[in-house]
């Protein structure tokens, strides 16, 4: 007499399951835990080992009155925007140099080279440039003396620290955006070059009416990704200057840090969070809308 | 083949259940176990080798992990927050200590019933106890006398003609110029991040806080000290800003720079790992203080203390480690001859290990210095804000001044205005 199993017992029921089981049990226990255990904490006044308070919205009210969190808001902001402007057309130029002719020979070795950085461990990029900005014996001032020039205080002023905190991102970064942007380039189909050169259009012509419109997926996700991963910004600087010299170099994520484990203040470093989660979402949604129109526009 | 799947899964499941019951039942029968977590190498060490007789004596397993100094912190805190995953024993920084009395509770357990009346007098209760005190109860055995001293190169001071011990931040500035005018280097740096050395050479009038733990760093003391460093390198001219990178220090050391800086005692050993070149040629003094008699012969900065936290398993188990560490004249001898940890524990402090000349200090013993600064070390003023209010220092008040930015008055006026305004949401 053969023995029926129940629907869930049986192997070809139950199998598909039991195989995605392990990666939604890791999902949900750390990812989709903690981001609503934090949303929890944000509601919270949790300072320190004791009993939690409810707060409603208040650690989000005093967001906007803290002065190092708009401090680390507008830097961050900065180090997003400088970011786009720059890392994006210098990714673009680098994707056009690897995409010419001029360069195909050498442009497996590119691709490895400009790819290098992003792999290479934050802390091990922090320490780097901590050498290469050193005031008095770093290699850059070693190169500015030598044409004659004052040393820079790249990192121990106020008025350079972001700006070198910039380049540093535009050595990390800009190599994985041409890659990007390269493969973008790569798919627009020659055919529209060789209408356009017949119908004696210019390089800057096709540049503007065939590249820049078909690259246009692309660089919304590349732009889209910069503004993500500034706002993400954490442990080249945290190595680098801590935030310093006088919180020029502070980031969000560095404020959370600094509130959250220095200060265990556990409810309102979980609203800095939120609140760089909503500045986020905010962004891709306006770029995501600016994007749209100029396709539709196109 | 169905049926023979369900009693083949069903035999698994039972194995595992099994497994799992044989393993509890083991670890129930197992020894005793003490975890520690450390951030330094050297403590661990010292504290392996001390453990294998402990174990002996006890039959306790004892097991020591290192991890880095702010993973371990952090670390901490969330195990203590989630209420599992602490170990039984922790060290536990003199100034990361703060951040756990924000709470109503602390997460560690009070040591002082496990503390006599003839203990406590046995120690140096200013480094052992006061750091990591909290509202009565002591948390904390902290067995590090950390004195701060200037450190010279005496074979350059010598070179220039300066005599020492220079006794007055007065005569100190008269050294440095000499110094300067002579060899055409830089006698001293000021660290423009660093709230280290301001804090040590002010703590005579109070360093950061009150005794009620409030902040005021803006005595008179505090202003005379950060004016000094500044004019040190605007007025005088005889300091520089130092390199922010350690590596660059050392090498700027290395290189004969510099012939003059400031530290604790355990920055001796910072200096024989990273310019041994320079073995012999250092030699250290009391602090200069003013000539009005303001200011200490000796600070302290750093240390650390073992706490056991409140999800030890065996709390009166940790507190024999504890004890055996650092109320054991032995195993405290050890430490000192391994990286000059001068003990709190006062009984030690007629051993003449703790008396050895050291040859990269020019045969001085630093022993005889230590004991002696340590009488001089003004009190500690413990408190909840110590972190954000020292990078807060450092970032808003010490650095524009360093740099030239802000005149003192101007720094520390905006600096406690700004810092009480840190404080009002706690």
């Amino acid at each position: 007499m053969t023995t029926r199993l129940p629907g869930w017992l049986n192997q070809k029921n139950s199998a598909p399951y039991l195989f995605v089981a392990p990666f939604f049990i890791l999902f949900l226990s750390f990812w989709v835990y903690p981001v609503f255990y934090s949303l929890y904490l944000s509601i919270q006044r949790a300072t320190g080992l004791g009993p939690m308070q409810f707060v409603g919205l208040d650690n989000y009210v005093r967001l906007i009155g803290d002065p190092r969190f708009l401090k680390s808001l507008a830097n961050t902001s900065v180090f997003a925007f400088g970011s786009v402007l720059l890392q994006v057309p210098i990714g673009l130029a680098l994707a056009l140099a690897f995409n010419s002719t001029l360069t195909h020979r050498l442009r497996g070795f590119y691709r490895v080279a400009y790819f290098l950085p992003i792999i290479t461990p934050g802390v091990v990029v922090g320490i780097m440039f901590s050498v290469i900005y050193e005031f008095d014996y770093g290699l850059l001032n070693q190169l500015v003396r030598s044409v004659g020039l004052d040393p820079i205080p790249w990192i121990r002023s106020p008025d350079y620290a972001m700006g070198s905190i910039l380049l540093l991102g535009i050595w990390i970064w800009t190599g994985l955006k041409a890659l990007y942007l390269l493969a973008g380039l790569q798919s627009i189909p020659k055919d529209y070059y060789e209408s356009a050169v017949i119908d004696g259009a210019s390089p800057s012509q096709q540049f503007l009416r065939i590249t820049l419109p078909q690259l246009r997926p692309i660089l919304m996700f590349v732009i889209i990704q910069t503004v993500i991963g500034s706002y993400a910004l954490f442990d080249q600087v945290w190595v680098l200057t801590e935030g310093g010299p006088r919180d020029a170099t502070l980031t969000m994520t560095m404020y959370l840090y600094e509130v959250g484990f220095q200060q265990f203040r556990l409810g309102y470093s979980a609203a800095i969070g939120y609140s760089i989660v909503f500045i986020v979402l905010g962004l891709t949604l306006v770029l995501l809308t600016a994007f749209k129109g100029l396709k539709d526009q196109a | 083949m169905r049926r023979n799947r369900v009693i083949v899964l069903a035999a698994f499941l039972t194995g595992i259940a099994l497994a799992g019951l044989h393993a509890s039942g083991e670890a129930e029968a197992s020894l005793p176990e003490i975890e520690f977590w450390t951030y330094a190498d050297n403590r661990a060490q010292w504290l392996e080798d001390i453990s294998v007789a402990f174990e002996e004596e006890t039959g306790a397993d004892v097991t020591i992990s290192v991890l880095p100094f702010a993973q371990m912190h952090d670390q901490l805190q969330s195990a203590l927050f989630a209420g599992t995953g602490a170990p039984d024993i922790v060290d536990v920084n003199i100034y990361q200590f703060g951040r756990f009395t924000t709470g109503e509770r602390t997460g560690f357990v009070a040591l002082n019933d496990y503390l006599t009346a003839s203990t406590v007098s046995d120690l140096y209760t200013s480094a052992a106890l006061a750091p990591w005190t909290w509202e009565g109860e002591y948390y904390g055995l902290g067995n590090e006398l950390n004195p701060t001293f200037m450190y010279y190169r005496w074979d350059l001071l010598e070179e220039a003609g300066i005599e020492t011990p220079i006794e007055t931040w007065e005569g100190f500035i008269e050294a440095g110029q000499q110094y300067v005018e002579r060899t055409g280097k830089l006698f001293t740096w000021v660290e423009p991040n660093a709230w280290q050395p301001w804090f040590f050479l002010s703590m005579d009038g109070g360093g950061f806080f009150d005794e009620s733990g409030e902040v005021a760093f803006d005595h008179e003391l505090g202003r005379r000290v950060l004016q000094m460093m500044h004019d040190w390198i605007y007025v005088h001219e005889i300091a520089g800003i130092a390199p922010l990178d350690p590596p660059a220090q050392y090498g700027a050391l290395g290189a004969g720079d510099y012939a003059v800086t400031f530290g604790a005692s355990w920055y001796q050993g910072f200096l024989k790992d990273n310019v041994s070149e320079l073995s012999g040629k250092w030699m250290m003094q009391h602090q200069p203080v003013f000539e009005d008699g303001m200011g200490s012969e000796a600070g302290a900065v750093g240390g650390t203390a073992m706490l056991i936290t409140e999800q030890a398993a065996d709390p009166d188990l940790a507190w024999r480690f504890i004890s055996y560490a650092n109320l054991d004249t032995d195993n405290l001898a050890e430490a000192f001859r391994r990286f000059n940890l001068f003990p709190t524990y006062r009984p030690m402090w007629d051993d003449p290990v703790l008396y050895q000349p050291d040859a990269y200090f020019n045969g001085q013993k630093p022993g005889e210095w230590i004991s002696e600064a340590g009488s001089a070390i003004p009190a500690y003023n413990p408190s909840p804000y110590w972190f954000p209010i020292a990078p807060h220092f450092a970032n808003n008040v010490l650095n524009p001044v360093v740099l030239g930015d802000m005149d003192v008055e101007q720094a520390m006026r905006e600096g406690m205005e700004s810092a009480r305004a840190l404080l009002e949401d706690y």
